[in-house]
């Protein structure tokens, strides 16, 4: 049983280092891979991934692991409470970290809740939440907005 | 948020949006729209809502709608249909991943449409020149190896005479002769059914027709080539009127009889497709009563309930799980449940459905293009 409660250390961009348990870690595929090919016995460096957001990251993996045997609803429901108290802000950098990590059920998870945020905006609303700069000319966003009016209808 | 959002952020975000929104938010700045509008991502956005959204099913009646595949079939929209001619009727040819292929009447006439619904664009295909046609069939599906829609067309020109397939491809935009030759059985001009990459259709052998030669035809869409399979030897007997072959799921086939006797249907489903020996009849529907209603099987729904019109104006569902598959079930047309939706006018087809921005690059760039038989981007028209 030793096997089970083998410790992976991982390193996060600002230094902060973090022990966790081999069931917790092999959440993320990129991980898996690396233990499977016997490179995760020292602490795996994390580039681009804060100490916040990899804590983030750990606690969504272990509430799937110790929720392994619970229903499919009771997980739902766990999968909402934790994505609903995320920001905006944080969601993009879950994004990029769940895609780097390759935990796929995170990148779902995060990305739907993005989409779900955003569906009923107005494409202006779109480019304040993003920081999106507009670089059609008038004629050519009238032309888009012209020919898919129906579209511009926000009752989605 | 930051200030630079790779493109995969964008791509995994946007393709769990509705086309409403996707559409929409091409107006958002250039690199989104030339994501939105990217082929690749097109087809990334269909098998998102392929395998998550919630399905829906076509139904026609006075007018097309969308109907959620739910529980209680939830009307989501009445459907503009494209502008080309109110005087004819449009019978549907088939849907497929995001595409309803419409033929126009007068048949011989060979006028076809792909129409998306979603984004409210159609195309007209080139005509295919074929001189007098006594049979015909149409079938429409798509090559799942290049994701090309393609239209088969199988024409008999004259009695006794054999049988010419004609393809039409939408990358190529073009119709040409199928080389290969489809097996020797005769057919009914009926619409074939597009299930795991292949059209299929009824074929039967032999003047008189209640003889036993009864095929199911089929065209793989990927290596054009055709193919046949046995129907379950207990439905040898029926006449080929009488019979009928639907999608039963992402990947069978089923075949269903007409009122014949005591018996009103009796459904067969081909369990593993293409395996004779896994056919297995799932359900048999009885006369009984004094009702004069005679359901008929519309369409599988995506949770495998079969969808029944019951009366002129109502159609139901029924879970053939509720026993086992193995025993057919027996159903008796007074027990069943009338809370299935109310459809004013008569239902003429149920067709499932997904939305999908397929075309939305397409109708564009056959616009450029100059020639006398290329399709026609419908937002030209406004």
């Amino acid at each position: 049983m030793a096997s089970t409660l083998k410790k992976i250390i991982l390193k996060s961009c600002d230094g902060k280092i973090l022990e966790v348990e081999e069931a917790v870690a092999v959440q993320s595929q990129m991980i898996k891979n690396m233990i499977e090919d016997d490179c995760a016995n020292e602490e795996i460096p994390l580039p681009d991934i804060t100490g916040e957001i990899l804590s983030m990251i750990i606690e969504y993996c272990k509430m799937h692991v110790d929720g392994e045997n619970n229903s499919n609803n009771e997980l739902i429901a766990r999968d909402a409470d934790f994505i609903t108290r995320v920001d905006l802000n944080t969601l993009y950098y879950l994004i990029v970290a769940a895609n780097f990590l390759n935990v796929k059920s995170l990148l779902d998870l995060t990305c739907q809740r993005v989409a779900d945020i955003i569906k009923g905006k107005s494409p202006e609303e779109i480019r304040l939440t993003f920081n999106i700069k507009n670089d059609f000319t008038p004629e050519e966003e009238e032309e888009i907005r012209k020919k898919n009016a129906w579209a511009f209808d926000y009752k989605d | 948020m930051c200030d630079y959002i790779p493109e995969y952020v964008v791509i995994e975000i946007l393709k769990r949006l509705t086309v409403k929104s996707l559409v929409r938010f091409r107006s958002i700045c250039k690199s989104w729209n030339s994501v939105i509008c990217d082929p690749c991502f097109i087809s990334t956005h269909l098998q998102a809502s392929l395998s998550n959204s919630t399905p829906f099913l076509l139904l026609r009646y006075e007018n097309y709608y969308l109907h959620y595949d739910n529980d209680g079939f939830d009307k989501f929209k009445q459907l503009q249909f494209p502008p080309f001619g109110r005087l004819f009727y449009y019978p549907v040819v088939g849907s497929c991943n995001g595409l309803i292929c419409v033929r126009l009447y007068p048949f011989d006439n060979f006028i076809f449409f792909l129409w998306n619904p979603s984004i409210q664009k159609y195309i007209s295909l080139p005509q295919v020149k074929i001189s007098k046609v006594v049979y015909l069939n149409v079938g429409f599906g798509v090559d799942l190896r290049t994701n090309d829609y393609k239209l088969l067309i199988v024409v008999v020109c004259k009695i006794g005479g054999p049988i010419e397939p004609y393809l039409f491809s939408l990358n190529g935009n073009c119709w040409k002769r199928v080389t290969a030759n489809p097996p020797n059985y005769a057919f009914d001009s009926r619409d074939m059914t597009f299930v795991n990459g292949v059209v299929h259709w009824l074929g039967f052998k032999g003047r008189n027709n209640f003889g036993c030669n009864w095929a199911i035809l089929g065209f793989d869409m990927s290596v054009e080539e055709f193919f046949e399979m046995k129907l379950p030897e207990s439905l040898f007997g029926f006449h080929h009127v009488d019979l009928s072959i639907m999608k039963y799921g992402e990947s069978s086939i089923t075949s269903t009889t007409h009122p014949l006797r005591g018996v009103l249907h009796e459904l067969w489903v081909m369990k593993e497709y293409g395996v004779v020996d896994s056919w297995t009849k799932v359900l048999t529907l009885h006369r009984c009563g004094r009702h004069a209603w005679i359901p008929r099987v519309l369409e599988f729904r995506k949770n495998r309930e079969v969808l029944l019109r019951v009366d002129d104006e109502k159609i139901t569902s029924l879970d053939l799980y509720c026993q086992q598959m193995e025993a057919p079930l027996y159903f008796n047309c007074q027990q069943m449940e009338l809370n299935g939706v109310e459809v004013v006018g008569d239902l003429e087809s149920a067709k499932s459905y997904v939305e999908s921005i397929v075309f939305l690059d397409k109708a564009v760039n056959f616009c450029s293009k100059n020639g006398v038989n290329h399709p026609i981007d419908s937002s030209d028209w406004e």
